[in-house]
């Protein structure tokens, strides 16, 4: 009974859940152009119209275009301790170098002295394109997010995001993805990070996934997930909204994380979010589509 | 599921076209259907030139006749003034031409189209030397002229041949080792099987002749055949091999080229018994020859259909009859949409996960030529030692565009290892590495070392095996000759491949995979 229910659905596609297919020819297709997709592929296009229109992220301190200017622009940051070093076209992570002044002034990655040739070889190296398969790309330098007390209150390690789906303006599901001791420092689920799923109305996480069960504290730790109530809920919606409406993209991923001052910032935008998110909420998308 | 109304427009207008031009084509092929699916065609000629100074000259030939394995069409006979019949002689047929007037040059054209396939013998182990009391099969045991069972020699050499030997199998491979290993000689003349012993050296009709008198000897029933061996040329020499009579069936073998109960597709049968092929008034001028030339034929059609369907639209006939294309692409450009479309259902409905959209398709076809298990073995290899090579070059943090040059420089490198290797130890396996698409192989064997530094080694294998299985599918498909055939007769089925492909396009189902990964959703 239960196959041939199943087998039923199958053949009126009559399944809350979104499938690969669907989403791209369905959600993405129609409702993204392919000319705007680089607005949220190319990190600096992202932050242009973040910027523009006062939507909260974090701080860029320059952009270097081409290898001739990395000592000018390199010059100009070094009032700051703490900088992000990005790819605009990277994916999954690739690329991204974290580095912090020492107490006698000196540049350190990952607890070593990073001299400064390691790091102008680094920003060729972006520039030249290894992260970007090929074609020549920019470097984005920005301020170092300090993740919110509630993140390492889960997991004390990397940087956990927010994830919000929204279509045609109007936020459909949400998920915090947070980093595990496999996942080494990332967040995504298919690297092995937890998707854990969120009550929109209420702000609350539910539950934890890992890609094999579900959880209701952290595997790694045991700190508490289900029932956390997340801080700023209703401004981290409000941004994505924001975020949503100045954008070309119709159906868009938003990334956003609670710096420990500035509180929500917008890090990514994303026009193929992934299909996990279903998995961390126990719910299929389409069943948001129907309701909301 | 979303349409829009050009979409459907084409689609229809695609699938008319389709329709109407399989219409046109299904007509003519229904009513020249041939069950017979022949291996090779060729369009076959005997061109005879006479002259008899003082007499009316005669010349006499045995005619090619259809049985189970030859199909024999398109007969044409003509002759200058000269009387043409034929008659039965026992098995064979005969043509006789007869000269109306004498001193005056006749040319003698008799053309037709063989279709043959190639036929094999499976004899048991097990069979008795009982000696065969039929009568009808007496003739096939007793002396000829040329064919001396009885002789002292002779009959020396079959009893110390069938020494030891308990059942037929392995007495008639004794007689036929024996035989066939007697050096070859190109000797015109007639060769009896006597000569051919005691010379230990003779072309086809001296070993087949001692062949069948060895055989008689022992009690079993066996001729002579004629016929010739079909190539694309011009040629004089015809051929001659015996058969055996095996549990009611009479069993092919020839000694000279090393036949065992076996008969190529390219021969030709003539005649049975020990006959000359051509007689003709003593004391004339005469020549011949024989011109053969092979048809790139289509099986599944008679000569009729495929010529009734060349002048079609949508055709290739024309195309693979020319052979300005070899014929390899002539089936791989074929063969890519239907490839493609086979990824495409497993990518989208089964939700497999390849390399590439390509590489399956361009794999299985590499196999078709070099086997599957070795086409396989090989591309394990190239994959393994590419993937081994770029893990350096990923750590040494070489840019992408020169890290794939490196890497394609290296599959060059090693493939010439490998026929080098191959070629000195005499591994003809190895040689077949050649028949890769090594661009798109050392594109794929980079991806797959970036996949194992990105996703792990358990996942990147995983995938590689998924696209090894994408690549079986597709070479099952690829290997089949009927799925070849049928695309070049009716190329619109890939207009109809275009039709499905755009509703897959359009389909928005989960993928089979889907369904495992959301269990924990649908219930």
């Amino acid at each position: 009974m239960k196959i041939l229910n199943i087998l039923k659905k199958s053949l009126q596609n009559d399944f809350d859940v979104l499938g690969i297919n669907e989403r791209n020819a369905s959600l993405i297709y129609p409702n993204n152009k392919r000319k705007d997709y680089k607005l949220a592929d190319d990190k600096v296009l992202t932050k242009n119209i973040l910027e523009a229109y006062h939507i909260p992220c974090s701080k860029t301190y320059t952009v270097i275009e081409n290898i001739g200017s990395i000592q000018e622009k390199w010059n100009d940051v070094q009032r700051q301790t703490k900088i992000a070093i990005k790819p605009a076209n990277g994916s999954g992570g690739g690329g991204i170098k974290i580095i912090k002044k020492d107490k006698e002034g000196h540049w350190t990655s990952g607890g070593h002295r990073i001299l400064k040739e390691e790091i102008f070889l680094h920003l060729s190296n972006i520039i030249m394109g290894r992260y970007s398969f090929g074609s020549t790309d920019r470097v984005l330098i920005e301020e170092c997010i300090e993740p919110h007390s509630f993140f390492s209150e889960i997991y004390p390690q990397g940087v956990p995001d927010f994830r919000i789906i929204l279509l045609k303006k109007k936020p459909l599901m949400a998920m915090l993805r947070v980093p595990t001791d496999k996942s080494d420092g990332k967040a995504n689920l298919h690297q092995g990070g937890l998707g854990i799923g969120i009550d929109m109305k209420k702000g609350i996480l539910t539950q934890a996934y890992d890609g094999v069960s579900y959880f209701d504290t952290h595997p790694d730790n045991g700190n508490q997930i289900v029932g956390k109530r997340i801080p700023y809920w209703e401004s981290i919606v409000q941004i994505s909204i924001q975020t949503a409406k100045h954008f070309p993209l119709n159906y868009l991923g938003v990334d956003i994380v609670i710096d420990k001052i500035h509180g929500p910032l917008i890090m990514e935008v994303n026009v193929r979010p992934g299909l996990g998110i279903q998995l961390a909420n126990k719910t299929g998308l389409k069943f948001f589509l129907k309701t909301t | 599921m979303r349409r829009n109304k050009s979409l459907t427009v084409t689609l229809l207008i695609i699938a008319l076209i389709a329709f109407i031009s399989l219409g046109f084509k299904v007509k003519p092929m229904i009513n020249a259907y041939e069950d017979f699916l022949p291996k090779v065609v060729y369009d076959v000629s005997y061109n005879f030139y006479t002259k008899g100074i003082d007499r009316k000259v005669f010349v006499k030939t045995f005619l090619p006749e259809s049985n189970n394995r030859q199909k024999i069409s398109n007969v044409k006979q003509k002759a200058n003034d000269m009387k043409f019949r034929t008659e039965e002689q026992n098995e064979n047929l005969r043509a006789i031409w007869r000269a109306q007037s004498k001193d005056k040059f006749y040319t003698i054209n008799y053309a037709f189209t063989y279709k043959g396939k190639a036929v094999k013998y499976l004899i048991d182990d097990n069979l008795s030397l009982r000696k065969q009391s039929d009568t009808i099969l007496y003739r096939y045991l007793k002396p000829e002229t040329y064919i001396e069972v009885n002789h002292n020699k002779i009959d020396v050499l079959a009893s110390d041949l069938a020494k030891n030997k308990s059942d037929l199998k392995s007495l008639i491979k004794s007689i036929y080792d024996y035989v066939h290993n007697i050096p070859s000689a190109p000797i015109r003349d007639l060769t009896s099987a006597l000569k051919a012993y005691e010379q230990n050296q003779a072309s086809c009709n001296g070993k087949a002749r001692l062949f069948v008198a060895l055989c008689r000897n022992r009690g079993i029933p066996a001729r002579l055949k004629g016929g010739l061996i079909l190539e694309d040329t011009k040629k004089r020499t015809s051929h001659l091999w015996a058969e055996v009579y095996i549990t009611d069936h009479w069993v092919p073998f020839d000694v000279l080229n090393g036949h065992f109960a076996y008969l190529p597709a390219h021969y030709l049968e003539l005649y049975t018994g020990d006959h000359f092929l051509i007689t003709h008034t003593p004391n004339i001028l005469f020549d011949y020859n024989y011109t053969m030339e092979e048809n790139q034929h289509i099986p599944f059609m008679n000569v009729t259909t495929d010529d009734a369907l060349m002048d079609h639209p949508i055709s290739l006939l024309k195309l693979s009859r020319s052979g300005i294309v070899p014929k390899h692409t002539l089936h791989f450009l074929l063969l890519l949409p239907l490839g493609g479309l086979i990824i495409a259902l497993l990518k989208n409905v089964l939700g497999l996960k390849t390399y590439g959209v390509f590489l399956p398709i361009l794999i299985a076809y590499t196999f078709t030529s070099t086997g599957y298990i070795t086409g396989m073995f090989l591309f394990l290899i190239i994959t393994g030692l590419v993937a081994l090579i770029s893990v350096p070059l990923n750590n040494w943090g070489l840019l992408y565009t020169p890290k794939i040059v490196i890497i394609l420089t290296f599959t060059v490198i090693m493939i010439f290892i490998f026929l080098n290797v191959g070629l000195s130890y005499k591994l003809d396996w190895l040689t077949a590495i050649s028949f890769f698409p090594i661009i798109i192989l050392s594109i794929m064997a980079e991806r797959f070392a970036r996949a194992i530094e990105e996703d792990g080694t358990k996942k990147a294998l995983n995938n590689i095996l998924q696209t090894l299985v994408a690549t079986s599918v597709c070479y099952l498909v690829f290997a089949s000759t009927t799925i070849k055939m049928a695309l070049l007769i009716f190329p619109e089925i890939i207009l109809l491949l275009v039709i499905v492909t755009l509703l897959l396009g359009k389909w928005i189902g989960l993928r089979v995979s889907e369904y495992r990964r959301f269990s924990f959703i649908i219930r």
